[in-house]
């Protein structure tokens, strides 16, 4: 194995190897990123740890769920508490996400447009508002823009990769408005002097496709 | 709000998700609140007051964590459970969220009523958890070190598993050797089951009924 970590997911954008990305970039860690399309994944399968994307080779071996290896990430990049309570509610808050972006899943399933407009409305006011407003009040013990502690964690780059996925451009600006801290945490990573290159060239991306 | 003396983890009087954490307590020998509740005690405010509305919670100094992955490794932290290296914590985490799915793939065959449809679902589930079993034993086989997981100790992705076998006779739909027909995940099983506080702690809870 080489000694550059190598990162391997689909060719989408903002799915679950973004916040791994990211805390790669913010740690100034140099990482090769390897993507494939859908049609390619059956024989690509096989090949991975543990059957699934993402995952991360690394000197030592590899590793397959994607928690894991933003844990792993982490703690090399300053994303991740040396405080073990600290750390338990970085972890927390990381799992706890899972609901959030569970319930969508029958959304990104239904190839139906009608279907798809009909369960979008349904979830927004059903399943994604509950889980939200859950969430939201999980996030109000903390004492600083991010979500523990006073400085960023793997937890804030999930929270950002969720509220800025293309894939949730159908949820309207005003029903974020009701989640101050998701939205306040969203504009903490947004702002990071690490991030900033990686962010203006994902704009620039964006601009050129449209 | 006043200050816990000791940790305070609050489940049903069941093993289920409590049960790692439980042994991880123990294990390390480190003193904590095993409070068991009744099924009835459980909606109202004690639900309500729960930061996600579910039980397992682990009360704190600090606070309260209210999902049970970030307490296993808490704990596992504090009792010399969970692995200081970065890639050999990272194996752990991946046989827990391993572990995590194969778990969910039993879901469907345990919540449904139906008689007929339940019968699908437990054909489905056990298909389904060969799946996850013939990875996680591929995964164990990569340790050299010991019968355990990871490394040359228990950890707490040992706990985990060992646990779940424990708690499969719940389940008389699944057969008896089931999960030790794997030779890997069988080793860790009764490796786990061999240790002395492991021991103890299954005493000490028949001595308690």
């Amino acid at each position: 194995m080489s000694d550059t970590p190598k990162l391997h997911y689909f060719n989408i954008s903002y799915g679950r190897s973004e916040a791994i990305r990211l805390a790669f970039i913010y740690g100034n860690l140099p990482f090769e990123y390897n993507t494939f399309s859908f049609p390619e994944w059956p024989a690509i399968k096989p090949t991975a740890p543990w059957g699934t994307a993402p995952w991360l080779d690394v000197k030592q071996g590899q590793i397959g769920q994607t928690q894991a290896i933003l844990r792993y990430v982490g703690k090399q990049t300053g994303l991740y508490p040396k405080d073990d309570f600290e750390a338990a509610k970085v972890d927390e808050l990381l799992c706890a996400l899972e609901d959030v972006t569970g319930v969508l899943r029958p959304i990104f399933q239904e190839q139906d447009p009608a279907k798809k407009k009909e369960l979008q409305e349904a979830t927004l006011k059903g399943d994604l508002k509950n889980s939200l407003e859950r969430y939201e009040r999980n996030l109000q013990q903390s004492q600083s823009n991010f979500a523990v502690g006073s400085s960023p964690s793997i937890t804030d780059l999930s929270i950002f990769v969720i509220r800025r996925a293309h894939m949730l451009s159908w949820v309207p600006t005003s029903f974020w408005d009701n989640f101050k801290r998701f939205n306040q945490i969203t504009e903490a990573v947004a702002q990071l002097p690490a991030l900033q290159a990686e962010l203006s060239k994902q704009q620039q991306q964006q601009q050129q496709q449209s | 709000m006043s200050t816990t003396q000791v940790p305070k983890l609050t489940y049903f009087n069941a093993p289920a998700r409590a049960e790692p954490i439980r042994l991880a307590f123990y294990y390390g020998g480190l003193a904590f609140e095993d409070k068991r509740i009744e099924m009835k005690e459980w909606p109202g405010t004690l639900k309500a007051a729960a930061p996600w509305g579910t039980l397992p919670t682990l009360e704190l100094e600090q606070g309260v964590i209210g999902q049970s992955g970030a307490m296993l490794r808490f704990v596992g932290k504090k009792t010399n459970l969970y692995p200081k290296d970065d890639f050999e914590a990272a194996q752990v985490d991946d046989l827990i969220g391993g572990f995590d799915d194969l778990v969910i793939a039993l879901r469907p065959a345990i919540v449904e009523q139906d008689p007929a449809k339940k019968k699908e679902y437990q054909t489905a589930a056990l298909g389904d958890m060969k799946n996850y079993l013939e990875k996680i034993e591929r995964f164990l086989q990569q340790n050299k070190s010991s019968k355990f997981c990871v490394g040359s100790g228990p950890t707490i992705a040992d706990l985990k598993i060992f646990t779940f076998i424990n708690a499969a006779p719940a389940f008389p739909w699944i057969p008896t050797d089931y999960f030790t027909s794997y030779t890997r995940i069988n080793e860790v099983y009764q490796a786990v089951g061999q240790l002395q506080k492991i021991k103890d702690y299954y005493a000490s809870r028949q001595e308690a009924k």
